[in-house]
């Protein structure tokens, strides 16, 4: 059986076009766009499960001159986690807004999932721009002031990240020649140091801002707040993870130096703390939710930075955190709609996700923390597993605040979206008991 | 058998979700009796001979990829022997208690399964995962109490604890690259002594030691009582297992000293020990709130647990191990006393309640036989505690620990009196209240049980704790069934039981003989005094201890409460300084972003 | 590169992404703030198109005349990057035509702050 990554990629994209010619039928062929690709992604992910990894040539020219898709088992992971995770979304959110929203939503997830697939520099450039321009609009369909305010601020800052991006693939590839990320790989030696050096830089600020590190995520708080529940949620899960993922596999693949990983190190505590510090004394929820998304973020990033020397731990650790902070976060951000966390369906899952990302077993999130802690302590990085702690006591007291303060009696959401809430968290009580990590970790997860 | 043990208690936390109160209770009920089976099979493995249903002793299970090493212990064995037989009775308590099922049920049910794992744990990872799950559970049974300051306070204080014992088992990973308990010995120099410093912390937090007992005001007056006799008699001695476990049985202690050979990390534990003790008597002494005054209680007399692992001979040891085992069960039947009270009368204030004794007879009895245990009157079982850790201070010489005790056990029995006075004798306020429901009766008298038999028998308790001792390579002192001998002193019970009870029978005959005259309170001419419904100061128990209170209380003002608001306050200040740094304007997050890529820039091509 | 025609270039690179920079920081008027970020893009085009530069070659199009062309290759990323300009400097606008509705006034006054 042939698996073509591309469909997954296409088939969202096309639905996308045609949207606007049947506008009645606008959710319903985006539900259908979105549930062919759960099943192709969950498919694609059982079949790099039991095969290893495949690559995909687009429209047959061979690698380093064609532009192809690789995908390993982090990339089919975060691709089924994208997929399932919007399937599931839009069942929340998919009739309330017109035609427009579904496609926009189509186009945000074709984009994700175009980034955490390819293998090609400028391709993943085109993907993010597809993204962040679907986020936009997306952000500010709210059609309020806030949203229109969280839009702007998103927009400015990522026109310039798209800008130092493309000046990033510009300096390599007027020293390699190449666009192919595993060819540039090859190659990273026969480049000028300053212009290497200078373009990770580049790259790496111009993705971080995607990513939500600090000093770059000042429109996080602005864009989460702004935008209605399910596109926070959706922002959550998709372009965040895909973007933190561009970071990982650029700096494993093309820069794995020392230096790199020291600054991504560095970037990612300073992120946890002051995430995690900014979170402490919000009063509104959303602005809360989205400062804890950034410090989760910084913990995915040092989660990443200590793949140097445990290659093993710290990919189980940014895996388990990847998918504890989709569901948990997506799921709290659904939640957040209702003033108040009334009847058991809010309640419950109020409290699993916050206990999966302060990081309680057998949820996701310990499994996360815990392979983060064995893969710091190798290297005894005393202050970072402090930090981590203190991030985590201090999450601790900020999400105990808010379940109180959202005891309620009764919330306002409707069947479907107390279902889609339900079954977005159980991924982190899934995920923590099933041993898929451990039978992933046993694959080549970077495989070329 | 062990593991369908196990899985029928997550079965039936989960059935116990959906089902009404009185099938739910009648399961929870039943299933939390079926490990009371497998302690007894295993008593069998330690030398006592009793009925074998053929349980095996150790179980390896496989989750997520990782295999989780269970097994009993003989440390194990003692500390389940103490804590698991409060579960039913808790269930049988609660049968009345609640008036629906609405969370209590499962929730109970996963601390339970949890507290189960955590005794059968023989290694770091299993033993950190049980410890995490009891967290949660009784997090969101503490949640249930809609309380501000018990939901935080509880959260925080829970997570700490389990970043300080995560801290310290990757340590001790790290050193042996072995999850297994039993691997641990070889660790020596400053990453030992920071592991052991670390769990010994983590456990202190559950344990309540002061000064880490911050949460144990506000959780435990205002959770369920119930969950509250759980968590006051059973989770504060899981704390106290970890800490043996790690100082004793894995020679903790030795690792400790390696590091510093001349600075006595027992006399800090002592230290703090009877600290905790004196001080949390002293507030105890002062409250008006039942609840809060258990509370403080429970604090105080944990405290003599530390002071005795603390001073480290064998006697003090035993002692210690005695207080816990007492403990379990005093503290379990006070906190259900309380709740039966509050579940007739609907009040907490102890100057609002008053001669309950006549109408709640048999909860006053169970309540009376718990506080001669905690005031550690002679002959119960609480005494024998109590006095070989005092016997223990005398030999080692320790002159500030001993008056410390001392004073604390005085304190004990004024609040203890407290207690009687204010809520089951003097004036009689609420003559129509009913006794409390039979299955809350039968369960604190079930409860009670333990404590009379060991009055009689405190050698038996020695007994009972020797396959833990030895394990610890501590011995065990000498005793026959009735009497604990030391090198100070002998204790026989059986000999002081029958002089106190040759002493009573003439009383007796003479209460008996004579003609009793029962006068009104308000006969000016035997002392008694006008009687005023409305004026809460003619009550007896209201203000009580006021000299004391207005000498001693200055020098407690400000507590360690006090201190972690102000920490809680300065991370506060610390957030709203960092949420300036977003600013709301775009250009600024422009400026941010520019400085970022310079700064990259700049680290990476001159370094 | 050390090619005499490409230093102005470069030159004229970062002088747009300067000024491009400046107006963006500096600016109140949310329209100028989006003129700033499209002089930025053109900047970074210009940077990918000199990239590309090899001296005595001609524009990438098969003729039987010229042996040596100019890289092709940029000249495609750039086609996309305007494209990618032009959908966000649309959006761009379709925003600030909102923003105007709502308050009034194209100055930025910034919101949602801390």
């Amino acid at each position: 059986m042939v698996v073509h990554p591309v469909l997954l990629i296409a088939i969202p994209l096309i639905a996308a076009f045609i949207i606007p010619l049947a506008k009645k039928y606008g959710s319903a062929i985006a539900a259908g766009a979105m549930a062919f690709n759960m099943g192709y992604a969950i498919g694609m992910f059982s079949y790099i499960y039991s095969n290893g990894k495949i690559y995909e040539m687009i429209a047959g020219f061979k690698p380093p001159v064609g532009i192809f898709l690789a995908v390993d088992a982090l990339s089919a992971m975060l691709a089924l986690l994208i997929n399932l995770f919007a399937f599931i979304n839009f069942i929340a959110i998919g009739k309330e807004w017109n035609y427009k929203f579904s496609m926009l939503y189509l186009l945000a997830i074709a984009g994700s999932t175009g980034i955490v697939l390819t293998g090609d520099i400028f391709n993943m450039f085109v993907f993010f721009e597809i993204t962040a321009v679907a986020s936009y609009a997306l952000i500010a369909g709210k059609k309020d002031e806030k949203a229109i305010e969280g839009a702007i601020k998103y927009m400015v800052l990522g026109s310039i990240a798209s800008i130092f991006i493309l000046m990033g693939i510009a300096l390599i590839y007027s020293q390699l020649k190449t666009l192919n990320i595993y060819d540039i790989a090859t190659r990273i030696s026969s480049m000028d140091e300053k212009i290497k050096w200078a373009s990770f830089a580049l790259l790496l600020t111009g993705i971080g801002v995607e990513a939500e590190i600090f000093p770059l995520n000042g429109w996080v708080p602005a864009a989460y707040q702004g935008a209605s529940s399910g596109v926070a949620s959706l922002l959550s899960f998709g372009p965040s993870k895909a973007a933190i993922y561009a970071i990982a596999r650029i700096m494993m693949v093309i820069f794995p130096f020392h230096a790199t990983y020291e600054i991504a190190l560095y970037v990612g505590v300073v992120t946890l703390v002051i995430g995690e510090l900014a979170a402490f004394m919000q009063e509104d929820v959303k602005r809360m939710l989205a400062y804890s998304s950034i410090g989760q973020m910084g913990l995915i990033l040092i989660a990443f930075s200590l793949a140097s020397q445990n290659i093993q731990n710290a990919l189980i650790a940014a895996f388990f955190l990847i998918i504890s902070h989709a569901s948990a976060k997506s799921s709290l951000f659904l939640l957040s709609r209702s003033p108040s966390m009334g009847g058991a369906a809010c309640k419950y899952t109020g409290i699993v996700g916050v206990l999966s990302i302060i990081g309680m077993p057998p949820l996701a999130g310990f499994w996360g923390k815990w392979y983060l802690m064995l893969a710091a302590i190798n290297e005894k990085l005393w202050l970072v597993i402090m930090l981590v702690f203190f991030a985590g006591i201090v999450e601790a007291g900020y999400f105990a605040r808010y379940l109180h303060k959202s005891m309620g009696n009764e919330s306002k959401l409707n069947l479907r979206y107390k279902v889609a809430m339900v079954v977005m968290v159980s991924f982190t009580i899934l995920l923590g008991l099933l041993p898929i990590a451990y039978k992933m970790a046993s694959l080549p997860l970077w495989g070329w | 058998m062990l593991d369908i043990i196990f899985a029928e208690l997550i079965i039936a936390a989960i059935i116990t979700f959906f089902v009404g109160k009185k099938i739910a209770s009648i399961i929870a009920g039943f299933i939390s009796i079926l490990p009371l089976f497998a302690l007894i099979d295993w008593a069998n493995n330690f030398g006592f001979k009793t009925i074998s249903f053929g349980i095996e002793r150790q179980m390896n299970i496989s989750v997520a990829g990782i295999t989780l090493h269970l097994g009993i212990t003989p440390l194990s064995w003692f500390f389940a022997l103490m804590i698991l037989p409060l579960f039913p009775l808790i269930m049988l308590y609660s049968y009345s208690f609640f008036k629906e099922n609405d969370g209590f049920y499962p929730f109970m049910l996963f601390a339970f399964a949890s507290t189960f794992g955590i005794l059968l744990s023989k290694d770091m990872l299993s033993l950190f995962l049980f410890w995490e799950i009891m967290s949660w559970s009784s997090f969101l049974l503490v949640y249930r109490s809609r309380d501000k300051e018990a939901i935080i306070s509880y959260l925080i204080f829970s997570v700490f604890s389990a970043f300080a014992i995560l801290f310290g088992l990757i340590i001790l990973w790290h050193e042996n690259f072995s999850l297994l308990l039993s691997d641990i010995g070889r660790i020596n120099g400053i990453y030992g002594f920071i592991a052991i410093a670390s769990l010994i912390i983590g456990f202190s937090v559950k344990s309540v030691l002061m000064p880490l007992h911050a949460w144990a005001p506000f959780v435990y007056s205002k959770s369920d009582e119930p969950f509250v006799a759980f968590l006051s008699g059973g989770l504060s001695k899981l704390g106290y297992y970890g800490m043996f476990l790690f100082l004793f049985t894995l020679n903790g202690v030795k690792i400790l000293q390696n590091y510093t050979p001349n600075v006595a990390w027992n006399y800090l534990l002592a230290v703090v020990g009877s600290l905790s003790a004196f001080i949390a008597t002293m507030l105890a002494i002062m409250q008006d709130d039942l609840r809060k005054l258990l509370a403080y209680s429970s604090i105080g007399q944990l405290g003599y647990i530390a002071i005795g692992f603390g001073i480290g001979t064998p006697l003090a040891i035993t002692g210690a191990l005695f207080q816990a085992f007492n403990h379990a069960f005093f503290k379990a039947v006070l906190f259900l006393a309380a709740g039966a009270v509050a579940y007739r009368t609907g009040k907490w204030k102890i100057s609002e309640l008053g001669g309950l004794a006549y109408r709640m007879p048999l909860t006053f009895l169970a309540a009376l036989f718990a506080i001669f245990a905690l005031a550690a009157i002679p002959i119960t079982s609480g005494f024998a505690a109590k006095w070989l850790i005092y016997e223990a201070a005398i030999q080692q010489k320790y002159v500030f620990i001993a008056p410390l005790m001392l004073i604390a056990g005085v304190g004990a029995f004024l609040y203890s009196f407290r207690i009687l006075y204010g809520v089951f004798l003097g004036e009689n306020r609420y003559p129509d209240v009913k006794e409390a429901p039979k299955s809350m009766v039968a369960a604190m008298f079930i409860l009670m049980l333990p404590l009379i038999i060991f009055v009689v028998f405190p050698g038996y308790m020695l007994d009972l704790m020797k396959p833990a001792l030895s394990n610890a390579g501590i011995e065990s002192i000498a005793h026959t069934k009735f009497a604990i001998e030391t090198s100070l002193a002998k204790y026989n019970s059986m000999a002081v039981l029958i002089t106190l009870i040759a002493a009573m029978i003439p009383a007796f005959i003479i209460y008996k003989a004579r003609k009793h005259r029962i006068t009104s309170f308000e006969d000016n001419y035997l002392a008694g005094e006008p009687y005023e419904f409305h004026n809460p100061s003619m009550h007896a128990a209201h203000n009580f201890y006021k000299p004391l209170k207005g000498v001693v209380l200055p020098y407690f003002e400000p507590g360690a409460i006090y201190y972690f608001e102000k920490i809680y306050k300065g991370i506060g200040i610390l957030s709203n300084g960092i949420r300036r740094i977003y600013t709301g304007f775009v250009q600024d997050y422009a400026i941010y972003v520019v400085i970022f890529l310079l700064a990259v820039m700049g680290w990476l091509i001159w370094m | 590169m050390n090619y005499a025609l490409v230093t102005p270039c470069y030159i004229a690179v970062a002088a747009l992404l300067s000024i491009g920079l400046y107006g963006v920081v500096s600016k109140r008027n949310l329209m100028k703030i989006f003129i700033s970020l499209s002089i930025m893009e053109t900047g970074v085009n210009l940077l990918l198109i000199t990239i590309g530069y090899v001296p005595e070659g001609t524009a990438p199009i098969e003729n039987a005349n010229f042996t040596k062309y100019v890289d092709p290759l940029p000249q495609a990323l750039v086609l996309t990057a305007i494209v990618i300009g032009l959908s966000v400097t649309a959006l761009a606008i379709a925003m600030l035509i909102s923003y105007y509705e709502k308050k009034g006034s194209l100055e930025y006054k910034g919101g949602m702050k801390w």
